[in-house]
């Protein structure tokens, strides 16, 4: 692999730029699975970061916030050299895609950009993740463009109004949310040929003619024409209104509740989408304009090579693709007039409308709510994600379970994708588990924000992720859940193994040991039935369980960055703690059995075995103001902050002073733990080595309590004995 | 901001490119039917990758998480489902098959026999049982420690394992005697789990600890294994009358495979561990006459026999398999296993610093010519001899030396002794760590250490055994 570095480089990037391909909606874990991949490459940090900045660049709209959440987690979390490369470039990888997208995603990507200038949460580095050199020009851009955008969106409702009033074109009106129309097509009227004249464009008679060939004036009986002649409408079921073929019926303005913004997201699935995306021509430049013409264009390309998947013989939508495909040249190739790019707009605008009601609802992946993903055949998701379809039905590839039912959620809907079986991909590792990764995109993107997210519902940190914006842009995560966590549990029957049965009277003799009893089995398993994905341990199904793998992924995800931050600095194997401290010690089930440390604490304080725990001590805010800002001297994070009715005055909780500094009172616990458990050893530097694996559990052990506890050392001796 | 290459990056070296090395791309998919296994075995350069697709399965007891790919490096194992799985394998896999007969049965079913017993002794607040698990060599018996081990685990208990095999490590180096509370999942890819780290670790860190009995067999030193053996049951009593969780949780205690060579075994060990550790449970695995003696000497009120199958995933070791196999763990000590990646430092320090014991062993007098015994001999069932209560200069545990070129590759045990300490005192230290004799250079009297801590080599007293055997690539 070193010998071949620019092939390696070269087959790393293929593969993460396919990888990227699938990433089309926030998926945390999708997005992990890549950082952690970008994170083992980082030898390829350039390649991945090109491929990442042209994946922003080049992709749709809708599927941009997912990149730069990619983005924003392989600076947070593997930092140098990511923040390096993508730093370059960040100033046009953030507008690029800041112009085009949709209001709901900008302000995701404002809150993305603000906490670039702030340091990597939890972590000792104080600098900002960006440096500010990057961020400060990227800020007054922002701030201007913000500005504008509030202006355009005040001059766009006053058009809407009035259009409104005017209330001219009562099919358009149904077709397209007039909030969303966009002021050119409104003000031109959906003429194109009176622009041609004025074009100086060499270029614009082709143009022209392609518009022609489209343009579908604004007769509503063309409309409808236009609407129906490729053939059977979609039941009007899916987000109906807004496609139904019925142009006197009036529409609320308000079609699209703002919570179901993936329509709108996406500029190719819904005509309104393009005005939706496209700030009116009076706040917006030409480039820009053109720009977005382009990804617009883009898009329906996009789509309607996605229509052709599943049509492949439509003659009519090939030869819109390759005039499409054209029409892209163009735009890519040449310069445009302002005219030129106004009557491509509507162009574009009306072929939107007339594609979306082409292809049966949910066939192509852009408009992939979430929650119908499910309900794809397995076959179609196939196609979409680019394999042959696995010829068997994917319910006969498990080995049967015997005896017993499949369950229903394996039945109806075949959660796991067509197996990637023969992977013809290059015998480079990096490149082949992306390959899996993607092979495994249908089944995780249903499955793992459910995993992920849902259970852990009562989570604190999870929320204030998802308040933090980080994990935002993905509010189908909660009510997808209920569609899915059933595909997640194991797809065995369990309650049919799992027989209450407290005693399994099992005799430890030869005979006794060989008769089966599944329940015994089914103890470990089927009374367990939530799996946590990450390490496959498992907890009841009961109200308990859940809460219990609440905090066990809240630990997880504590450890998991916790280990992402320690790789920095070295690691070493401790030295044992002693005998006695042993005896003393008491296995850290933080988490990993699923108790939080409340509970654990709590568990302690019923036994009586521990005074004041460390999280509970506090001290006075100090006066000094120098002191007050500072933070814990051992983990250099801030102490918080709460006001004590006792005291009247605001105190540090979790907080001790030691001479004249201040420490989180469990970081002190910690250290100090280490630091006994170091001097036992008589460990003269290096207190630390000693000290942390050991002092995260022991920090919580008895030392009062044991039966050796109090002996000393030469009590404990023993003397040789045979028997 | 210019960036020529990736080599002027800091931090971009060689430091993750272990991942990249298989060379087998195409993913094998097996489908298992429930109650079957996939048997395997891979080499120490070619670790095979094992991703569960569908259903569910298990490595030695401990359920593999979906669709996650765990590397097994120089692992002879199986995947066993109980209720049906499809896997993917990737990576050279030296053999590959599917096993229908396995004993899984009777190993769930005893896991669900120490559970009634650990129910009933929840209840009562006494003891869980104290399983010791006796049988030949490669019949599979620390595959079964480490099934009960992480079945007690699944089932909310804390097993405290004890590793009385001087041939193998638990959460350490070979030729240490261990225990270990289990309280946290096993790691499938390192075996047991990894022992603190001064970082933290994606599972929970096992807290080992160890004895340092240097030897190769308990053969060939019986007397310092017995008071060893005596050592950690006094330990392993003392903590589970302390800690609640482990107490009804009991015990299980992996021994070395010479305790059944010979005719009648090495009943005066085993009857050694069975008293000190007041075992109530001894499960046999294997046909062999020695079972129905042990029956006849063992079974009563107090304690119980079975037998158990043989497990059907246990290859044949070969003696280079097993040298390979501990030098691994050594490495893992100092270097760590997977994911982790530790960095122990090299210390050099004066002859004078140190407190260096080597153990008297007349077995194995002259450490450094047994590189090619044969296994025979090391296992001739050793008469015991009659324990001798005060130690006389001629027979002294330990022998206090100066290091010497000798002691080149080897590993050398700080114990928590003090250097000045009683011969026993040291014997019965636990120990601290261990350090890696990198060179020794007589005529400086100077000598070079490989560390896992940092910093001076505590003034402790250090034992140097004869076992495990040197390690010649340790430090490049």
């Amino acid at each position: 692999m070193m010998s071949y570095p620019n092939e390696a480089a070269e087959e790393v990037a293929t593969a993460f730029r396919e990888a990227l391909d699938d990433l089309q909606r926030n998926d945390q874990y999708e997005i992990d699975n890549l950082t952690v991949i970008a994170k083992e490459s980082t030898e390829h940090a350039q390649s991945i970061c090109v491929e990442l900045e042209n994946h922003i660049k080049k992709t749709r709209p809708a599927f941009k916030l997912p990149a730069l959440y990619l983005l924003d987690s392989l600076v947070k979390n593997v930092g140098t050299p990511y923040t390096v490369y993508l730093g370059r470039n960040l100033y046009k990888t953030f507008f690029d895609a800041y112009t085009v997208v949709d209001p709901n995603t900008r302000k995701a990507m404002e809150e993305l950009f603000q906490s670039w200038k702030q340091p990597v949460p939890l972590s000792r580095d104080p600098r900002p993740v960006f440096p500010v050199e990057i961020t400060a020009s990227m800020d007054s851009s922002l701030e201007k463009m913000r500005s504008i955008n509030l202006r355009a969106e005040q001059e766009k409702e006053q058009a809407r109004l009035q259009k409104m009033r005017m209330a001219q074109l009562p099919a358009r009106l149904g077709n397209m949310p007039p909030r969303q129309t966009p002021t050119p097509t409104g003000s031109y009227g959906y003429k194109a040929p009176p622009i041609i004249g004025q074009n100086s464009n060499p270029n614009s008679g082709e143009i022209a003619a392609m518009m022609n060939s489209y343009q579908q004036p604004s007769t509503p009986n063309n409309y409808q024409q236009a609407l129906r002649s490729p053939g059977a409408f979609p039941p009007p079921s899916r987000q109906g209104a807004p496609f139904q073929p019925y142009p006197s019926q009036p529409h609320p303005p308000q079609q699209y509740p703002p919570q179901q913004h993936t329509p709108q997201q996406h500029p190719a699935s819904t005509a309104p989408a393009f005005s939706y995306s496209g700030p009116p021509p009076a706040t917006m430049s030409h480039q820009a304009r053109l720009d977005k013409l382009r990804a617009d264009v883009q898009g329906l390309l996009d789509r309607t090579n996605a229509f052709l998947v599943h049509n492949p013989y439509d003659g009519e939508k090939k030869d819109l693709l390759a005039n499409l495909g054209k029409l892209k040249q163009l735009l890519d190739g040449g310069q445009l007039s302002l005219a030129s790019i106004q009557s491509t707009e509507v162009v574009v605008a009306n072929l939107a409308l007339k594609l979306p009601s082409h292809p049966p609802a949910p066939v192509y992946p852009p408009a992939s709510a979430p929650p119908q993903l499910p309900q794809m055949s397995p076959a179609l998701l196939a196609m979409l994600s680019g394999q042959t379809p696995q010829p068997t039905p994917p319910q006969s590839q498990p080995p049967q379970p015997y005896s017993y039912p499949p369950p229903p959620s394996v039945a109806p809907t075949p959660q796991y994708a067509p197996p990637p079986l023969p992977q013809s991909g290059p015998p480079v590792s990096i490149a082949q588990m992306m390959a899996m990764i993607r092979a495994s995109t249908p089944t995780l993107q249903p499955a793992s924000p459910a995993t992920a997210l849902a259970p852990a519902a009562p989570n604190l940190l999870l929320e204030q992720l998802r308040a933090s914006g980080l994990l935002g842009g993905m509010p189908s995560a909660n009510t997808n859940s209920a569609t899915v966590t059933p595909v997640l549990t194991p797809t065995l029957n369990f309650s049919e193994l799992a027989q209450p049965q407290p005693v399994h009277e099992v005799k430890i003799d030869s005979a006794s040991l060989k008769i089966r009893r599944p329940q015994v089995i089914g103890r470990l398993y089927g009374d367990r039935p939530d799996q946590c994905r990450q390490c496959g341990m498992r907890f009841p199904g009961i109200e308990a369980g859940k809460k219990a793998k609440g905090n066990h992924i809240d630990w997880h995800f504590k450890t998991n960055s916790r280990v992402a931050d320690s790789t920095k600095s070295a690691v070493n194997r401790s030295w044992y703690i002693d005998e006695r401290e042993w005896i003393d010690y008491r296995e850290d089930v933080g988490g990993i059995n699923g108790k939080s440390e409340e509970e654990i604490n709590a568990m302690a304080k019923a036994n009586g075995t521990s005074r004041v725990e460390p999280k509970e001590q506090f001290v006075p805010v100090p006066s000094d103001l120098a002191q007050a800002n500072r933070p814990c001297s051992i983990c250099q994070e801030k102490f918080e902050q709460e006001w004590n009715v006792e005291l009247e005055q605001p105190v540090w909780k979790d907080a001790i002073k030691v001479g004249n500094k201040y420490y989180h009172a469990t970081c002190y616990a910690e250290v100090t733990k280490g630091n006994a458990a170091a001097r036992a050893a008589a460990v003269a530097a290096t207190g630390l080595g000693g000290g942390i694996g050991s002092a995260r559990g022991s920090a919580r052990s008895t030392p009062e309590s044991s039966v050796l506890g109090k002996r000393t050392f030469d009590h404990f001796k023993l003397d040789t004995h045979d028997s | 901001m210019s960036l020529p290459g990736l080599s002027n990056l800091p931090g971009l070296g060689s430091a993750s490119l272990e991942l990249s090395a298989p060379t087998v791309a195409v993913p094998r998919v097996y489908n298992l039917n429930p109650e079957t296994e996939l048997r395997f075995e891979s080499s120490f350069s070619n670790p095979i990758n094992i991703k569960l697709v569908y259903g569910n399965a298990e490595i030695f007891g401990t359920e593999l998480a979906p669709n996650t790919t765990y590397t097994l490096k120089g692992a002879k194992a199986a995947v066993y489902t109980w209720y049906g799985c499809r896997l993917e394998i990737t990576g050279c896999a030296e053999t590959v098959q599917v096993g229908e007969q396995t004993p899984m049965l009777q190993y769930i079913n005893t896991h669900g026999a120490l559970e009634d017993a650990r129910e009933s002794a929840q209840t009562k607040k006494s003891m869980g049982p104290r399983v010791l698990i006796v049988g030949a060599e490669n019949a599979g018996k620390t595959s079964l420690a480490k099934m009960l081990t992480a079945y007690a685990i699944k089932s909310d208990r804390q097993p405290i394992g004890v590793n009385l095999d001087p041939s193998q490590a638990l959460l350490s180096v070979p030729g240490a005697l261990t225990a270990s509370t289990f309280a946290s999942l096993l790691d499938v890819e390192e075996g047991w789990g990894s022992s603190p780290i001064s970082g933290p670790s994606a599972l929970p860190i096992k807290m080992p600890l160890c004895y340092h009995f240097g030897c190769k067999t308990a053969e060939s030193n019986p007397k310092l294994y017995k008071s060893l053996v005596t050592r950690l049951a006094l330990a392993v009593t003392s903590r589970m009358e302390a800690d609640e969780d482990v107490r009804s949780s009991g015990c299980i205690i992996d021994t070395p495979g010479s305790l059944t060579v010979g005719e009648n075994g090495n009943y005066d060990l085993l009857q050694h561990i069975v008293s000190e550790f007041s075992v109530n449970a001894i499960l046999f695995l294997g046909e062999d006459a020695l079972y129905n003696k042990l029956q006849q000497q063992f079974n009563g009120p107090e304690v119980t026999i079975a037998q158990l199958d043989k497990s059907t995933a246990c290859f044949a070791r070969s003696q280079s398999y097993m040298k390979e196999f501990r030098q691994q763990q050594i490495r893992d000590y100092f270097f760590g296993h997977g994911s982790i990646t530790l960095s122990p430092l090299t210390t050099q320090t004066d002859f004078g610093n140190l407190s260096i014991y080597r153990i008297n062993d007349s077995t194995t007098p002259s450490p450094h010519k047994t590189e090619n015994y044969d296994e025979d001999d090391a296992y001739e069932p050793t008469v015991p001899q009659p324990p001798t209560t005060t130690t006389t200069p001629s027979n002294q545990i330990y022998e206090k030396i100066t290091p010497s070129n000798m002691m080149q590759n080897s590993l050398l045990a700080v114990t928590n002794a003090d250097s000045n300490a009683s011969q026993e005192e040291i014997r019965d230290a636990s120990v601290m760590g261990y350090v890696y004799v990198a060179g020794v250079e007589e005529g400086s009297r100077k000598i070079r250490l490989l560390s896992p801590v940092g910093g001076k080599v505590p003034a402790k007293a250090i034992i140097w055994g004869s076992w495990p055997e040197e390690v010649v690539d340790l430090v490049g």
